[in-house]
């Protein structure tokens, strides 16, 4: 397997005396795809900063594959974060970028960038500035595709792009992981598209480390129930209920937290429908509510 | 597809033994590999490898090295012996409970089933649940 | 969990700032150097050309008022360099020393080039004033010849000069990429402070701020010093740079 493992221990940051990040113990397996979430501001740029040596952080420890990441040359030419900046030559066409990225990225595929470009449509006698938005994403992507870093990131890219580019993207993404395993980290606060890809989710908020955990088991820490609606709050009752909907005498009830199995089996038994809570959906509960607490 | 709360792969896996239930997938022929099936549906590659493990385990699926994964023989079969152990406790006990509720009695149900047997297309898969 | 790289990832250990350096120096440098003196040679010619048809005799070098030039422009390309290139540098995964080495080597390769080139350019125009009876004299006006030093001296001069505007000129860049416009432009005085310190190191008798008629008297302390306070502007460079934080506030 390749791809670099992330470790990170009470790792604090602070902008002057603002602080961006406090007291993250985080780890990130190696050769997997990890969702970072948290809504703007949350801090997920800053940690993806200091995992790729952009800033250094004020307290705690970071490793990226065993090491202190910061000025270490063999592994900061192994981790790529692409950001929406682009971080390019602007001045340049994409070909000179290209030259400029071989020399940078000790593993970078020109041939499959090049590929890639004309999949995404994008002239390599451009230069960046030249680009829409949606094709500064989509080079943006490329460039961290076919950096083949041991550990990438794509801060919010797919942002950028259409729907039909975004899709192309996941794709290639997925098809490129499965071919050179790496470890991939997608920071998002828009999931839904990227929910299935994830294998590990985490959530910042507020700069602090909300929950990491597998993505699997966030499933199962939610359920919607469905049916008529003294049945559903006759099995909800002691549930932490995080939202209802009611359609005429049809209620479904969101529910988190550790559920009992053997309850909601009975409750599909007594005719109620038992869904999956879509990643979306606990996110922004979790990040409201800890909001609530806070203020 | 993926809208139960089962774990994905659970319910991939569910759905390729509904295709070789259904004579979708034949003794033989070859699955997707994992790359396609994580494009095909747009899910991490790991999941798709952990659902062919466990079928691998369930003997429905055998792997040929560096060509891929392939229906075992006599998986269909095998699958068919399980899920008629399990089909009266999974399908015909809740049919019981609710025709009580309803006040319908059992030969209310053996009429209808005689009655409809034959009208009632085959179903293509009988594993619908876990999409 | 550690897990173990290829070969090809290792192979290029510690050689960031070569491959910065050849990419800095082919795609950037010498492309704008040399359209530096392919601009500015043939308007000094042309320039000498129409003074000679009006004055009895000249008495100035021509190519000595390029020095300017080659001063300030280099000068700038310094400041772009730390605020523009940095952050692309250490963004696509080079560290912050490989890019102290590569921009100080680049002033280097750079200053003496020009220093080079320049000096070249004095020679033949030497040559040209000479056949035409001209003076071949400093531009402070003062009629003394340009290479009255020697001309090897007068070369070490500029290219020491010119060193020092793009050491000055990498100085302001970094210190406005790292502290902001406002401290930035406060410190700009610090940052011009080698350039000053050179000039003035080598300045001798001339009366006005004509730092390259310097070489003509200098002596070796002067050269030494002015070496010495390259080399703490160096050293404050890499200061700077060492731990500076690439813009990232989301």
């Amino acid at each position: 397997m390749t791809g670099y493992a992330v470790h990170t221990e009470a790792l604090g940051l602070s902008y002057g005396r603002t602080p961006a990040l406090t007291a993250i113990t985080l780890d990130l397996a190696p050769g997997r795809i990890h969702g970072l979430l948290g809504r703007n501001g949350a801090g997920k740029t800053t940690l993806m900063s200091v995992l790729a040596s952009l800033r250094r952080a004020s307290e705690g420890t970071v490793r990226v594959d065993g090491q202190d990441p910061f000025e270490n040359e063999p592994v900061m030419e192994n981790v790529c974060l692409i950001r929406e900046s682009g971080d390019l030559l602007t001045d340049e066409k994409l070909t000179t970028n290209l030259n400029f990225l071989e020399g940078a990225r000790p593993r970078f595929d020109r041939a499959y960038a090049e590929s890639l470009m004309e999949d995404f449509r994008l002239n390599p006698r451009k230069k960046p500035q030249a680009l829409s938005r949606g094709q500064s994403s989509a080079f943006g992507a490329i460039v961290g595709l076919a950096s083949r870093a041991p550990l990438t990131m794509f801060d919010e890219v797919h942002l950028g792009m259409d729907a039909p580019s975004r899709q192309r993207f996941y794709d290639e993404l997925l098809r490129e992981f499965a071919e050179h395993p790496r470890t991939i980290v997608l920071s998002s606060h828009l999931i839904s598209e990227i929910e299935h890809m994830l294998e590990t989710v985490t959530i910042l908020h507020e700069g602090r480390l909300l929950l990491s955990g597998e993505a699997d088991d966030l499933h199962s820490r939610g359920a919607t129930l469905t049916g008529p609606t003294a049945v559903v709050d006759r099995h909800v009752a002691g549930l932490q209920v995080v939202g209802t909907r009611d359609l005429g005498p049809t209620r479904q009830a969101t529910v988190f937290g550790e559920l009992d199995e053997s309850a909601l089996a009975a409750a599909t038994s007594e005719g109620l429908q038992v869904g999956a809570v879509p990643l979306q959906d606990l996110f922004i509960h979790l990040t409201d509510t800890q909001t609530e607490e806070v203020s | 597809m993926f809208e139960g709360r089962d774990p994905i792969y659970h319910q991939i896996a569910e759905a390729i033994r509904g295709e070789v239930l259904s004579g979708a997938l034949e003794e033989e022929d070859q699955v997707m590999s994992t790359t396609q099936y994580a494009t095909t549906y747009r899910i991490n590659p790991a999941t798709a490898a952990k659902a062919f493990a466990q079928l691998v385990d369930e003997g429905v699926l055998y792997k040929r090295r560096g060509v891929g994964m392939f229906v075992a023989p006599g998986a269909a079969e095998r699958l068919r012996a399980e899920r008629r152990q399990a089909f009266f406790a999974e399908w015909l006990d809740p049919v019981i409970r609710e025709a009580r509720l309803l006040g319908l009695s059992i030969t209310d149900l053996t009429d209808y089933l005689t009655t409809h047997a034959d009208s009632t297309p085959a179903a293509t898969t009988d594993t619908e649940e876990g999409r | 969990m550690t897990t173990v790289t290829a070969a090809p990832a290792t192979r290029r250990s510690t050689r960031q700032w070569t491959s910065a350096l050849s990419y800095l120096l082919s795609g950037y440098v010498y492309m704008l150097t040399l359209w530096f003196w392919a601009i500015a040679l043939p308007v000094v010619a042309l320039i000498m050309f129409i003074v000679g048809q009006n004055v009895d005799q000249v008495t100035t070098s021509g190519v000595a008022f390029t020095h300017h030039g080659a001063l300030w422009f280099p000068f700038s390309i310094a400041i772009i360099l730390s605020v523009t290139y940095l952050p692309i540098h250490v963004a696509n995964g080079m560290t912050r020393s490989s890019f102290t080495k590569a921009a100080l080597a680049v002033n280097f390769i750079v200053g003496l080039l020009n220093a080079a080139i320049a000096t070249a350019a004095l020679l033949v125009e030497r040559e040209i004033y000479d056949a035409l009876g001209w003076v071949h004299g400093g531009n402070d006006g003062s009629g003394i010849p340009v290479f009255n030093g020697g001309v090897l001296t007068y070369a070490l001069g500029l290219a020491i000069l010119f060193l020092a505007g793009q050491v000055s000129g990498s100085l302001i860049g970094i210190s406005y990429y790292r502290l902001g416009g406002w401290k930035g432009t406060f410190l700009l005085p610090l940052g011009l402070l080698p350039l000053a310190a050179v000039g003035l190191l080598g300045l001798g008798q001339g009366v006005q701020w004509n730092p390259w008629s310097w070489t003509a008297d200098i002596a070796p302390w002067g050269t030494v010093a002015a070496v010495l306070t390259l080399i703490a502007a160096g050293v404050a460079f890499h200061v700077l740079v060492r731990d500076i934080p690439i813009d990232s506030k989301d």
